[in-house]
């Protein structure tokens, strides 16, 4: 088991988190996951990382097409908040929680993930 | 090969002028060395042999596109331009195969002597067609590249802006010039922007270029506040109560040079794209956020995708911080410049603060 997959599962097992993975930029391959099957984000990636451009009304009027490559999205929903924050060596973290939870907390297990991934 | 002569070298291929002589006359008379051939194949050779630093050419005669093609390879430091009245696909191919421009005839003198001389402008850089471009987008590209460039803007509102080594020096509009023409020409929403070589010495625009654009933005918002009021005005004052605010902006603004000075808020409808800042009318934080409304646009989306039911979003895209903030219901944008992780930290922070005093303020002005 690497420091990354044993930060990944940490993370839901231990940090309270209802999903984490860490993904391939170019690719949107899983490099590592647990509890990950129901995040479901290619599509939020692909906007977030400019490969779809914003089409919206406010984007149609004012602009918005990204102009550089986005680092961190969080969105607090009705139950669940997602995180994502992208990495200059090319890998994506998302983590999932209970909107319930800390935005803080949250913030501190995609810290841990990204501690991970600089170890082997 | 590149030319040694400080005299530019052009290449005409064929009759590209209706007053070819003229023409040739002209580019000699602005001290440019001025070379003619029949065939593109004439020209091939002496592209080979010398350095040519234009190459004009029609893309009517038999050959051309061969010749921009192989001048790639035979020169690939001369500029290439065409002439012709071509479709859409040959203006492709002719692009492709390395063209600047294609003029298109009936071409005067002039208008020839004009592109030629752009063209030797260009010894780099690319030139294309783009687009989702904003004026305000395209002035900061040349500014931050410190360039010399006139632009010409064709559409609902015509007009030219002038940069010299990246500092705005003139505007046109109409019979209006200087930051008035900016401020009419920042306006635009839509339209076709043209650059050229400066070749003219006006100056109706001084001072630094951030403070420049800045007053030109804040005129325009002026103007546009007027014309609303107005409005307003014409149609409801002795219909109806005045409609208080959802916000108290003297609060907002007391808050925000508190606890997030430099920051924006916007009262938005993601809807209809529908924005208004709320802190501080006037000013254009665009500027110093590079482009907070499209930017909020993006974060919208993106949230509507994570979860159509969302109470807040934060988004940090380089140095720029965008939060939406749902309160009731209405739909309220943040943004910020950011610097470095402890300030990553601290625009959380200021989301989480803001989101907390923005659903009392609200709930208590109801």
């Amino acid at each position: 088991m690497t420091g990354l997959s044993r930060a990944v599962r940490a993370a839901v097992v231990e940090g309270g988190a209802l999903a984490a993975a860490v993904y391939d930029r170019s690719t949107y391959n899983v490099i590592e996951g647990y509890a990950h099957r129901e995040l479901d984000c290619r599509a939020i990636l692909e906007l977030l990382l400019g490969d779809v451009m914003p089409s919206g009304p406010m984007s149609a009027l004012h602009g918005g097409a990204p102009v550089r490559a986005a680092r961190v999205l969080c969105v607090v929903g009705a139950e669940r908040t997602l995180f994502v924050s992208t990495l200059e060596t090319g890998e994506v973290i998302v983590v999932s929680t209970r909107s319930t939870m800390s935005v803080a907390l949250g913030w501190t297990l995609v810290g841990s993930l990204t501690n991970a991934l600089g170890e082997p | 090969m590149k030319n040694p002569s400080s005299q530019p070298a052009i290449l005409i291929v064929g009759r590209v002028a209706d007053d070819h002589d003229s023409a040739i006359d002209l580019m000699i008379a602005q001290g440019m060395a001025v070379r003619a051939t029949e065939s593109t194949e004439a020209a091939g050779e002496v592209l080979a042999a010398s350095p040519i630093d234009v190459l004009v050419v029609p893309l009517s005669m038999s050959g051309a596109l061969g010749l921009l093609t192989s001048a790639r390879d035979l020169a690939p430091s001369t500029r290439l331009l065409g002439v012709s009245i071509a479709g859409a696909e040959e203006l492709t191919e002719a692009y492709r195969a390395g063209a600047l421009r294609v003029l298109t005839p009936p071409l005067a003198a002039p208008e020839l002597a004009k592109a030629v001389r752009l063209a030797l402008d260009s010894p780099i850089g690319l030139h294309g067609l783009l687009h989702r471009l904003s004026l305000i987008d395209v002035l900061q590209m040349f500014h931050q590249s410190a360039q010399s460039v006139h632009l010409h803007l064709h559409g609902p509102i015509e007009g030219e802006i002038s940069l010299l080594h990246g500092n705005l020096v003139d505007a046109r509009c109409g019979a209006v010039a200087g930051s008035e023409a900016l401020s009419a020409l920042l306006a635009t929403q839509v339209g076709y922007l043209e650059s050229s070589t400066v070749d003219h010495e006006r100056r109706t625009i001084s001072g630094p270029f951030d403070h420049v654009l800045l007053d030109a933005l804040r005129t325009l918002d002026e103007a546009n506040r007027g014309d609303k009021e107005c409005f307003e005005l014409d149609d409801d004052w002795f219909s109806a109560p005045a409609k208080q605010e959802v916000v108290d902006r003297d609060e907002l603004r007391s808050w925000l040079n508190e606890f997030s000075p430099g920051a924006g808020v916007w009262l938005i409808d993601l809807s209809t794209g529908a924005v208004e800042r709320l802190d501080e009318p006037g000013a254009h934080p665009e500027m110093e956020l590079a482009g907070p409304p499209g930017s909020i646009g993006w974060a919208g989306e993106l949230a509507e995708r994570a979860d159509p039911n969302w109470t807040r979003v934060e988004l940090i895209s380089g140095s720029t911080g965008i939060a939406l903030v749902r309160v009731r219901d209405l739909t309220f944008a943040f943004a910020r410049l950011i610097t470095g992780t402890a300030l990553h930290r601290r625009f959380h922070a200021d989301v989480a603060r803001l989101t907390s005093w923005l659903s009392h303020h609200v709930e208590s002005r109801r």
